[in-house]
């Protein structure tokens, strides 16, 4: 198999699950919810609704193809690679504008009384177990000790390094080549351990007259999604930390290649992401959906039939609501609360980790 | 294993002219006047309570205080509320104070035309539906 062959099926690949992924996600969101907006439960099984949906498939399965055809000939007319990235960007431009388009048709839907289930609220009488939300605070402490650990160890052995060039030191093994994958490791395992914790914090999102079902499957979800954001971060921390030591250690001759058992880890941590996945979308729903049985046609209540404090249906914005998370309306999982200052102090931290790591990943290879 | 899924809820709606912190009152009263919350039992902290109903930490927290100065709840801290006990001697300037606001509402019923005998039965109802077990006090 050639490389260009390698680089297209991964490609074709990644529009398959994505584009797949798109076409289940209005299936799996609670009953009252479509393409990020609050409908009620009525009008979800009115034809009109059942109509868009439909079209939604068809327009899904036009932009896999659009996006298919400019990567593959952009592939086999010069460069795969390109074509790989042009591809992916043209899926993921033409999937946003696709769901921008939905999102406005279906606010037209919206009946007068949506707005009034936005004023009610349901809170159960419990009081909820902390136990949970001191294992993934103990997680988020172990990721940020050890990577920061490592980011420590990786800039003293740089600062170790004799200062004379020598032609035993590889050229390419410069400040950026010691920091870059213990910075990377910072970020992924630390952002999958804070939103562990973000969730154990999350509220339930409850219909009116609720039933024990309903109330099971939102506290199913949440400690899957739990259970989930802790591992990634564990894995992420395990195989980073790894290749961070094994790329310092090949800077100091210690080693002379990284060991396959390290893209092995890598390997086992794509195999969970993907397992989760299909798991989500084959028990759970979003937010439970699948798993609500009887209490499904009940109107909803709170943060997700509140139009108004979401924009385009994806970013929550409540200033009245203390929440720093709120249950996403769609896609899976959930939203951080952007009035809260602690969302924003959190999402810039990790804007600007994002952004030092793209300035020295062109810096490396542009220069 | 068994999961038990507490299933007493609060609901509010903002649309009321009742204020919230009144509704959450007044649903916590009922529900520990009914037995539905015997005493002891462990009710959400502020902080729990406040975001899974989207209101503010103050609004939740005034109303467990309301409850507590009428007796209802016990606040250690603002994580850790139970349901008070009733009281086993009541004090007597307490019993005045409700008194007096009893017989406002009792007034208030007669004046939109209730007679004497549906007041009896009223009072009775409510205590009735209000799981309330009457120890029967021996004469000093």
């Amino acid at each position: 198999m050639t490389e260009a062959m390698v680089i297209n099926s991964f490609f074709i690949v990644r529009v398959i699950i994505v584009g797949g992924l798109l076409m289940l996600l209005p299936r799996l969101m609670r009953k009252g919810l479509l393409f990020g907006v609050y409908v009620g439960e009525e009008v979800i099984s009115e034809e009109k609704a059942r109509r868009l949906k439909r079209s939604w498939l068809r327009d899904c399965i036009f932009v896999m193809l659009f996006s298919l055809v400019i990567g593959l000939s952009i592939s086999f007319i010069g460069n795969p690679l390109a074509g790989n990235l042009t591809g992916t960007v043209v899926l993921i431009c033409t999937a946003i504008a696709l769901y921008i388009v939905y999102y406005y048709k279906t606010r037209k839907l919206i009946p007068a009384s949506a707005m009034r289930q936005a004023q009610k609220s349901v809170a159960v009488l419990d009081k909820q177990d902390q136990s949970g939300l001191n294992r993934v605070r103990i997680i988020l402490g172990i990721c940020l000790i050890v990577s920061l650990t490592i980011i420590y160890y990786a800039l003293h052995t740089y600062y170790q390094l004799p200062k004379s060039t020598s032609s035993e030191v590889p050229a390419y093994f410069g400040f950026i080549d010691y920091l870059f994958i213990p910075l990377l490791n910072l970020i992924f395992s630390s952002v999958f351990a804070f939103y562990a914790v973000f969730i154990a914090g999350a509220k339930r999102t409850l219909r009116e007259r609720t039933d024990a079902q309903s109330i099971k499957a939102q506290d199913a979800f949440k400690k899957f999604f739990i259970r989930m954001f802790s591992i990634i971060a564990v894995l992420f921390c395990l195989t980073l930390s790894q290749l961070s030591i094994q790329i310092i250690q090949l800077g100091s001759f210690d080693i002379k290649e990284i060991s396959v058992g390290t893209w092995f880890s890598f390997v086992a941590l794509f195999i969970f992401m993907m397992g989760s996945l299909i798991r989500i979308i084959r028990t759970y729903g979003q937010g439970g959906a699948l798993r609500e049985h009887g209490s499904k046609n009940m109107p909803l209540t709170g943060s997700l039939t509140d139009n108004e404090h979401w924009l385009l249906g994806l970013f929550y914005f409540d200033k009245s609501d203390p929440s720093l998370v709120a249950e996403k309306r769609f896609g899976f999982g959930y939203s951080l609360n952007y009035a809260n200052h602690w969302a924003v102090i959190f999402t810039v931290t990790q804007l600007t980790l994002l952004i030092i790591l793209i300035v020295m990943a062109v810096l490396r290879f542009a220069f | 294993m068994v999961y038990n899924v507490c299933m007493i809820t609060l609901t509010i709606d903002r649309g009321l002219k009742d204020s919230v912190y009144q509704q959450v009152a007044d649903q916590i009263r009922n529900l520990i006047a009914s037995g539905n919350l015997p005493p002891g039992t462990a009710l959400p902290s502020v902080r729990q309570l406040a975001r899974d109903l989207s209101v503010n930490l103050n609004t939740i927290a005034r109303a467990y205080r309301a409850l507590k100065s009428e007796g209802f709840l016990e606040i250690k801290d603002r994580s850790n509320v139970t349901v008070a006990a009733p009281a086993k001697n009541v004090e007597e300037s307490v019993q005045e104070k409700l008194v007096q606001q009893l017989r406002v509402t009792l007034l208030k019923l007669l004046q939109a035309g209730v007679t004497t005998d549906g007041l009896l039965a009223l009072i009775q109802n409510e205590v009735g539906e209000m799981n309330i077990e009457i120890e029967e006090k021996e004469d000093d």
